[in-house]
């Protein structure tokens, strides 16, 4: 087989594999950059191939220009549009994030702000804890295994909510988290065992409501 | 004169050639997107563009928590596998092919002719893509700049209607609203955005706007009805 096309096999082989092997393990970024640094070693080689046989010395010349190009070209664009994916990715990041905050703030709060709206009424003529308030307003809705269930079950698809009595400061807390956002701190241990999720805590307490995005 | 004209005119040739594959190309493409084969793949001069594509693809599977069952999705990675082959590797080596048989026939040769308009495609192509790719995303950039604000304020003014809702509750009664200064409220001090606050004691509501000339006269309103079963609506009023 002749040299050049010996030299035209390895670059497909070089440049396909490394592609293909990191882009199947779910890095095709670093497989598309691999790929382009094994294609920079397979052009130098046919470049040297070239100039070896061309018997024109403007021909290495123009070679060499086109390989620069496509070089430098490659990878301002491969770079560009990584960073742009990554841009991408975290602005659906934040979207998710946004709209799971505003639908846990809207329904968890507005139903505690509710079960306040009671209480304080009920204390206008007798003497009811927050936690009666919350029990007698939310009834089944408190299951026996901490799940507290909303009122648009559709959420439950979604989000997970579980709620806390505390009888010493007599208060009662929901927590809810976000199976699918990821949130500021990778570490962050959720309270139902998963890691780094969004995750809000929302307590009544006498004085009132508190909302907090705890990450 | 006469040497220089006949050294760029098979450049020249290449040059068309090129074009006329590029629209080849832009047609063959267009008409594969409104075919039902999804799956067809066309080698692409920017092979980045399509792994940006499945990245895309994951992030929205990320966002939506399923799975993608897309053509495009599927076959992706062997089709931009095939683009990198084609575009680093045998594209340059039927230039250096063709340049080589050329120097020997003494003249251009066929596989010159396809190798240097294919070689200037892959080299035109992704500079006339990046200028474009540079103008979209920051046009983009500013839109999503101007969303993000605008969902910021949408979230204060979510926050701060639940607050003033709670003091309404407090204080008993709608007609005591006057005794409420929305300025004592730190997320209304230290906002960057003015609020405006109008009770209604006729229907027994308050009504919250958030604006700003920043992101083109967004204004976003919540009525706050404390003793009703909606206890707060959302209205965005531009």
């Amino acid at each position: 087989m002749k040299r050049e096309y010996k030299i035209l096999i390895g670059g497909v082989i070089i440049t396909g594999l490394l592609y293909m092997i990191p882009s199947y393990m779910g890095y095709i970024w670093a497989g598309l950059f691999l790929s382009l640094f094994g294609s920079i070693l397979y052009l130098v080689g046919l470049y040297k191939y070239g100039k070896k046989n061309y018997i024109n010395t403007d021909s290495a010349k123009i070679t060499i220009v086109f390989f620069s190009l496509l070089i430098v070209n490659s990878l301002a664009i491969f770079s560009f549009d990584y960073y742009r994916a990554n841009i991408q990715k975290e602005l659906l990041r934040e979207i998710r994030i946004t709209i799971d905050s505003s639908i846990i703030e809207t329904e968890i709060r507005a139903e505690l702000l509710e079960v306040y709206r009671g209480y304080l009424l009920s204390n206008q003529e007798e003497d009811v804890s927050v936690i009666e308030a919350a029990n007698s307003f939310f009834g089944e809705r408190l299951k026996d295994d901490h799940k507290f269930q909303v009122k648009t079950a559709e959420l439950e698809d979604e989000l997970n909510f579980v709620y806390y009595k505390d009888p010493g400061s007599d208060s009662f807390t929901i927590y809810s988290t976000a199976p699918h956002s990821q949130s500021w701190d990778d570490d962050f241990e959720n309270w139902d065992g998963s890691v780094g999720l969004l995750q809000t805590k929302t307590t009544l307490t006498e004085e009132g409501v508190t909302h907090e995005r705890q990450n | 004169m006469k040497d220089k004209t006949k050294k760029w005119l098979p450049w020249l040739s290449s040059v068309l050639i090129g074009i006329i594959i590029s629209y080849a190309l832009v047609a063959i493409s267009e008409s594969y997107t409104l075919s039902s084969y999804p799956g067809v793949f066309l080698p692409s001069p920017v092979p980045s563009t399509q792994v940006n594509g499945i990245s895309v693809i994951e992030s929205i599977n990320e966002f939506s928590g399923d799975e993608t069952t897309s053509a495009f999705y599927k076959g992706a990675r062997e089709g931009i596998a095939l683009s990198l082959i084609l575009i680093l590797v045998v594209i340059p080596f039927l230039f250096v092919k063709g340049t080589l048989q050329s120097e020997i026939r003494e003249n251009p040769t066929a596989l010159w002719y396809t190798g240097s308009a294919l070689m200037l495609i892959i080299v035109i192509m992704p500079i006339i893509a990046g200028v474009s790719k540079v103008y979209w995303f920051q046009n983009g950039k500013e839109n999503s700049q101007m969303s993000r604000t605008r969902d910021i304020m949408r979230m204060e003014l979510t926050d701060v209607s639940f607050i003033v809702a709670e003091q309404i509750l407090e204080l008993n009664e709608i007609s005591s609203m006057s005794e409420l200064n929305i300025k004592d409220i730190p997320k209304i001090k230290n906002s960057e955005y003015p609020y405006k606050l109008v009770s209604n004691p006729n229907d027994t509501s308050v009504t919250i706007t958030i604006s700003s000339d920043k992101v083109n006269n967004f204004t976003a309103t919540t009525i706050i009805r404390p003793y009703s079963d909606q206890i707060f609506k959302y209205k965005r009023t531009y």
